[in-house]
């Protein structure tokens, strides 16, 4: 009954396209109606809807790049509050006479890391902007810190430890984020161009008080990543013409919000999502030409990898066919790794053929020697694309070592997969079978854990399962539910990725994490895992979860603008 | 889930990405959101501001056909919010369109938008059920679950069979 649409004949738009991209400060910008303006801020919900891919790379090279001047940024200040508190959120400090054992800003000075001096501007926002910076229920209150507890996950607390609700205007509901800071969380709501660009950044703590808001128009956050005194804020001017990200690291102090410079790294590099909380790599894109071919690099470009707790940073060269052109030499990762001197390892993967790794960075040196990089790059779970493909267990220069039988991989928008250690948790099915409409179905689906290193099946929970947080041990999985029958799954569990067993008196209705289970019409939902900390978001809905081992009840939080 | 990146390369070739995902996907992009909203200016206006924004936002979106279709849809939600405060869509008439298609749109209107929409890109934007995650970044199984109920509903309304 659909197949008449295949008649409708839709107009040539490039040339409407290219100029809208074109934006306002390109001279060949050619103004259209107004209907623009209130399509661009629906656009903007895209963005969030997006998060989870956008965002995830916060922190990634590249989002990081020249910070530009944003209209407004005034301190914050402690004169009085003009909004209401938020509810059942006692006003407390932290103890700031016992600084915690993990921030120690005097053995790390900032100053290892490029920071220009810190300004502050007052330009008027361009649209009335009801952002409180001066609405700090709680005094800025020094130094913040995690129990070392939430540094592990595994079986959650029953309850949210942070129950937060946004209830900011329609004009910063166009794009969320949030990350996890010592001490709290950070949240940060804006509006996009050309609807008057503007956020808010609020940092709520753990108790429930709001440790300092800023707010800005003018700029649009591109991410935010936390070190252990900063938070690092990427911006763009929407405006200029030149397409990605413009601006570079906007530093605040996290204890008060206050200016603390600019993170000047290098950015343009294709990168992988940071694997590491700790430690951050920087660095610029292979250049190329007009065909799309490699070029040479420039002699004096290096990576540059921050080191988040001590804000120091460690130059190192690009793989030696960087500065040749020989190939792409981009696709670097950092991995956090105790078996490396720093505490990190770069892997640069092959830009042809991956996951094979073409050469790693260890102890000081690029190698491309195959013992090498199999002595510190693990096994790692790989399904070629298309349904019907195998999991195959395959080394770092992609030798198969093992090959998950009788059963193919589990395709949604790809092969699903996490990684848990020596663990591989590996959705499968035993085939796809064709369907009467045209499609494919896969038969008896199951997830897997499987040994990273030999393939031996450890355990298997059959059906379709949703999997939200992988580490250290644990996976929050839902129960098994059918699609195909209309029912949702009903329960989130924690189970132990050794064994697939349940943890006792870990589940939780699916609504807890998915409390709303389609959000096309609404704003992204999302659920991120950092440490022992699970992010859970659904638009204005932030819930942080802590674990058992920690959790004292829930705090509520109705975040004001 | 691992991610495997784009390269990030220069403003043309960025600009070739997008440009490619036009050639691949507009048509059908565009036709769907005409059947999602009933009006070709909110369905002209929704593509070109997505890719328009893809263009714009460059290396900062990794899969652009995902980011335009999710973008595309969003933008169009809310331009129907705008324009109808949860009214009726316009009726759709008969003379300028290919045959029959005025009737099934008509019908769609009754829809509520969450199944019209899921409809309209399974069944006119060409998208499998397993695939619509990426689009809509709902987990698949959450997807399926969705179009399950909303097939159902589509079969009573429109008295025929839908998939």
């Amino acid at each position: 009954m659909f197949e008449g649409f295949d008649g409708l004949q839709p107009p040539d738009q490039w040339d409407d396209i290219t100029n809208r991209a074109a934006g306002p400060g390109d001279p060949s910008f050619e103004p259209r109606n107004g209907r623009r303006i209130a399509f661009v801020a629906a656009a903007s919900a895209a963005v969030v809807g997006l998060a989870g891919v956008l965002w995830l790379g916060l922190g990634d090279s590249d989002d990081l790049s020249t910070v530009n001047t944003p209209a407004v940024t005034v301190p914050p200040s402690t004169a009085p509050a003009t909004i209401a508190p938020p509810t059942s959120a006692p006003p407390t400090t932290v103890d700031q006479t016992e600084p915690p054992a993990n921030i120690a800003p005097e053995t790390a000075p900032p100053t290892t890391a490029p920071v220009t001096s810190a300004t502050a501007t007052t330009a008027p926002s361009a649209r009335a902007f009801d952002c409180q910076e001066s609405g700090i229920t709680g005094e800025p209150d020094g130094m913040h810190a995690d129990d070392p507890r939430l540094d592990q996950f595994g079986p959650l607390g029953s309850a949210p430890a942070l129950d937060i609700m946004v209830t900011w205007p329609d004009l910063l509901r166009e794009g969320t984020d949030v990350v996890r800071v010592p001490g709290g969380v950070a949240v940060v709501r804006q509006a996009r161009w050309p609807d008057e660009p503007m956020w808010a950044l609020t940092v709520v703590n753990d108790e429930g008080t709001i440790r300092w808001r800023r707010c800005s128009s003018g700029m649009e956050v591109l991410g935010m990543f936390p070190t252990a005194q900063f938070l690092v804020l990427t911006e763009y001017d929407p405006t200029l013409t030149t397409a990605g990200p413009t601006a570079g690291g906007k530093m605040f102090d996290l204890s008060t919000g206050a200016d603390a410079g600019t993170l000047e790294l290098p950015t343009g590099m294709p990168g992988f999502p940071p694997s590491s909380n700790r430690f951050r790599l920087f660095g610029v894109g292979q250049p190329h030409d007009e065909q799309g071919q490699p070029q040479p690099g420039a002699a004096d470009a290096v990576l540059t990898v921050l080191d988040t707790d001590t804000m120091a940073t460690t130059e190192i060269p690009y793989p030696p066919a960087f500065y040749t052109g020989e190939q792409y030499a981009d696709w670097i990762q950092l991995i956090e790794t105790a078996d490396s001197g720093g505490g990190w390892l770069l892997k640069q993967y092959s830009s042809e053929n991956y996951p094979v790794v073409s050469s790693v960075f260890v102890d000081g040196t690029w190698s491309e020697d195959a013992a090498i990089i199999r002595s510190v790059v693990p096994v790692t779970a790989y399904a070629a694309y298309g349904m019907g493909s195998a999991w195959n267990g395959l080394d770092p220069l992609g030798a198969v070592i093992w090959t998950v039988p009788d059963r193919v991989a589990f395709w949604a928008e790809g092969p699903l997969s996490f990684e848990d250690g020596n663990v591989e948790l590996l959705m499968v099915c035993d085939r796809y079978d064709p369907t009467e409409n045209g499609g494919s179905e896969c038969v008896s689906p199951a997830l897997l854990g499987v040994d990273r290193d030999s393939g031996t099946t450890l355990w298997e929970l059959p059906g379709h399962r949703e999997v939200a947080a992988v580490g250290d041990g644990y996976a929050l999985v839902s129960d098994a539910y059918d699609p195909s029958n209309g029912v949702p799954p009903t329960t989130w569990m924690v189970v132990d990725t050794t064994t697939g067993e349940p943890v006792d008196a870990q589940t939780w209705s699916y609504a807890t994490f998915e409390t709303n289970p389609y959000s096309m019409e609404d704003e992204g939902m999302w659920i991120r895992r950092t440490g022992g900390v699970v992010l859970a978001v659904n638009g204005q809905h932030i819930r942080v979860w802590t674990p058992a081992s920690s959790s004292t009840g829930t705090v509520n939080v109705s975040l004001p603008i | 889930m691992r991610v495997v990146e784009t390269l990030a390369v220069s403003a043309e070739v960025r600009t070739d990405r997008v440009r490619a995902v036009y050639e691949s996907d507009h048509a059908r992009l565009w036709r769907s959101l005409y059947a999602f909203t009933s009006s070709r200016v909110i369905a002209d206006d929704a593509v070109a501001e997505a890719f328009a924004q893809a263009l714009r936002r460059g290396e900062e979106i990794r899969d652009v056909q995902a980011w335009v279709w999710r973008a595309a849809y969003a933008i169009a939600r809310g331009e129907l919010k705008r324009g109808r405060s949860d009214g009726p869509l316009p009726e759709v008439w008969v003379d300028d369109q290919p045959e029959g298609v005025a009737d099934v749109m008509n019908r769609l209107a009754a829809m509520s938008d969450g199944d019209r929409e899921l409809l309209v890109l399974c069944h006119v934007g060409g998208w499998k059920p397993g695939e619509l995650g990426r689009v809509t970044g709902v987990p698949a199984g959450v997807i399926r679950v969705r179009l399950h109920r909303a097939t159902r509903r589509a079969r009573d309304l429109l008295g025929t069979e839908v998939g």
